[in-house]
């Protein structure tokens, strides 16, 4: 049987994990053979805490070992906790950054991220994209809250260069159609999130 | 041109700004704007001027940076977003209604130029300040939904999306960790222990803030000291001394 | 996250820029314009050659397509900066400067240094002060030892640019001397 000291490595090397991931702003693959190691871990401490319980019935003050595996058992939860919830930032902040859309996170086209999330997170970014679209309409279509705010307008007019078809786009100045490799000037706020998502580029 | 009037009789209804006549400039430009004046050297004029009265878009300016500084969600401002936002759409139907007309001049078209830049750079200001709250609701949503003292100082939507953001992160929590985990340990309010924070992320309350005093006023820090604040002194102090003064605007966060 | 990472700890500069803008500059128009409503106040009418007072940003939108020369503020000239300079380069305490001068001194150089008075001397001038004024502000935060701090005449971007560093220091001495 494992020493308490050894109980709670896995739960490092987790937070290694998010730790590893925010230093080089990319999201690994989501960890479930160690997520669910630790999860198993969790479960083995179950049983020696209530073994030191029950063995101690009468003692006044909880025994020194069941601390220590009480105290593992606390810190094992939060690591999972903590890994789980840095994944789920890292991706809303990524959700927002291509224009509060769930096509360039989860479509066919984008394997890069999709492969990487577990189910429950593909789940979590649709009711997020939910809520978010929920608290959009109630600001105006015109205002639009999930357009850029890093970017305060200079040019009201952009020069854009098509690099894959968007088809017909509504603009200012009436409907165009974007093909690959043509050019426009338009106005900035309507194919802003187009350039954001890499339709087209700025020239 | 009619177009020209409905332009005019539209800002006829605000309260400053108004051009005294041909040629000179603007008679009521609030004294902040002027030539960017140094802040006021307060020992030497005894006689304090209050704040200079603000147009809707400097409230609005001055309540995003304040949000983006302190720590904790600050009261909303709903009424002055509706109004703003309001102006928004008329200047946007007034600009749409002139860039259809075919008889528009060379300075119109400067003008209907000059209009769609300012509506975007006020668009951008109102969109900053929405996420800025919307992130701190986020990351707080679990302390909101408990709290209704914070509850009362955000709008029916941001409420909303609390409650649904924190649903949403239980719900994450509970389907990749908590419900493999023994009973016993699956619950997501543990009591902080020696090692632990607690579960439950609140407002860092206590955090460093630089406060611009508007007017004279005295801040009282958690500790129980008394600060003085000269109206146009910067002074570095924390949030929670100040959280009663930004409300009320008698200090700004810069 | 709503708020992209660059956003959550400070204001950027280009978000500085965009309030600094909003302040009034005088402008010599090239074109007329009636007097016409905007969101945030009536400006004009622009009679050429009279002078008149208009937004930042609006001054800088009619300058880039020429169609208006921009006086410099009191302040955005040699002599002026020069004296300061000397103050600030003699005294402990940092001189009083518009606050946003960093902001606007920035934009106005960029798109109208041909309306400006040696725009060169200017940039050096700038730039001086704002060395001064760092190293003060970095002294001022070796020197960190009360819980509340008088920071007068400190300009915009330059607390933003120390608002990390003085956050820091005032949460660590926080921690070192918990509330009685």
């Amino acid at each position: 049987m494992s020493d308490a000291r050894q109980y709670g490595e896995l739960a490092t090397q987790l937070v290694t994990e998010s730790r590893r991931s925010t230093q080089t702003d990319t999201l690994l693959k989501y960890n479930d053979s160690l997520v669910r190691s630790i999860i198993r871990e969790q479960r083995d401490l179950e049983k020696v805490a209530v073994a030191h319980v029950l063995a101690s019935a009468d003692a006044i003050t909880p025994p020194p070992p069941l601390v220590i595996v009480q105290t593992a058992i606390a810190r094992n939860k939060r690591c999972l906790l903590a890994y789980h919830n840095h994944r789920i930032s890292f991706l809303c902040t990524l959700y927002w950054s291509l224009g509060a859309s769930l096509p360039p996170l989860l479509s066919a086209e984008s394997t890069s991220i999709r492969a990487k999330l577990s189910p429950h997170e593909v789940d979590y970014l649709r009711s997020y994209h939910a809520s978010v679209m929920t608290f959009r309409s109630e600001f105006s279509h015109e205002l639009d809250i999930t357009a850029s705010i890093t970017q305060p307008p200079k040019d009201l007019h952009v020069l854009v260069h098509v690099v894959r078809d968007c088809g017909v786009i509504q603009t200012e100045s009436g409907s165009i159609d974007f093909r690959m490799g043509r050019r426009f000037m338009v106005r900035r706020s309507d194919i802003e999130h187009l350039i954001v998502q890499g339709y087209l580029e700025e020239v | 041109m009619s177009d020209v009037h409905s332009w005019e009789a539209e800002y006829s209804g605000a309260t400053s700004h108004a051009a005294s006549g041909p040629s000179m400039p603007p008679a009521r430009a609030p004294a902040s704007r002027q030539n960017d004046q140094p802040m006021p050297d307060v020992r030497i004029n005894e006689q304090k001027e209050p704040p200079p009265e603000e147009t809707p878009l400097e409230k609005l300016t001055r309540h995003w940076m304040n949000e983006r500084h302190a720590p904790d969600i600050l009261p909303a401002q709903d009424r002055l977003l509706s109004s703003l936002l309001d102006h928004i759409r008329r200047q946007s139907d007034t600009i749409q209604l002139l860039r259809g007309d075919p008889s528009s001049s060379e300075e119109d078209h400067i003008r209907i130029m000059l209009a769609q830049t300012e509506v975007e750079r006020v668009k951008f200001i109102v969109r900053s300040y929405v996420r800025t709250r919307l992130f701190k609701i986020e990351n707080y949503a679990r302390y909101i939904i408990a709290n209704e003292v914070v509850q009362r100082r955000i709008t029916a939507a941001e409420r909303d999306y609390a409650s649904r953001h924190a649903h949403l992160i239980d719900r994450h929590f509970y389907s990749s960790v908590l419900q493999s985990l023994p009973e016993s340990q699956a619950g997501l309010d543990d009591v902080p222990s020696f090692i632990m924070p607690p579960m439950i992320t609140e407002p860092e309350t206590t955090r460093a803030v630089f406060a611009h005093a508007r007017k004279d006023t005295i801040a009282r820090t958690p500790e129980g000291k008394t600060v003085d604040l000269a109206q146009g002194s910067l002074t570095l102090l924390s949030f929670a001394a100040v959280a009663d003064l930004v409300a009320s605007g008698d200090v700004e966060l810069v | 996250m709503s708020l992209p990472p660059a956003l959550r700890a400070s204001v950027t500069p280009p978000e500085l820029e965009l309030i600094a803008c909003q302040e009034l500059v005088e402008i010599i128009p090239l074109i007329a314009m009636e007097k016409t409503a905007f969101i945030s106040g009536a400006y004009g009418p622009l009679r050429p050659p009279h002078r008149a007072q208009i937004p930042i940003w609006m001054a800088v939108n009619l300058k880039q397509k020429k169609k208006c020369h921009i006086l410099a503020p009191a302040w955005l000239t040699v002599d002026y900066l020069q004296e300061k300079l000397v103050h600030e380069t003699t005294q402990a305490e940092f001189t009083k400067l518009p606050f946003r001068f960093a902001e606007i001194s920035r934009v106005l150089l960029d798109v109208a240094s041909d309306d400006l008075q040696s725009p060169d001397k200017l940039r050096t001038l700038l730039k001086d002060l704002r060395e001064a004024r760092q190293a003060k502000a970095r002294a001022g935060l070796e020197s960190l030892e009360h819980s509340t701090l008088g920071l007068s005449n400190l300009s915009a971007m330059e607390i933003n640019e120390i608002r990390p560093f003085f956050i820091k220091a005032m949460s660590v001495l926080g921690q070192l001397r918990p509330g009685e």
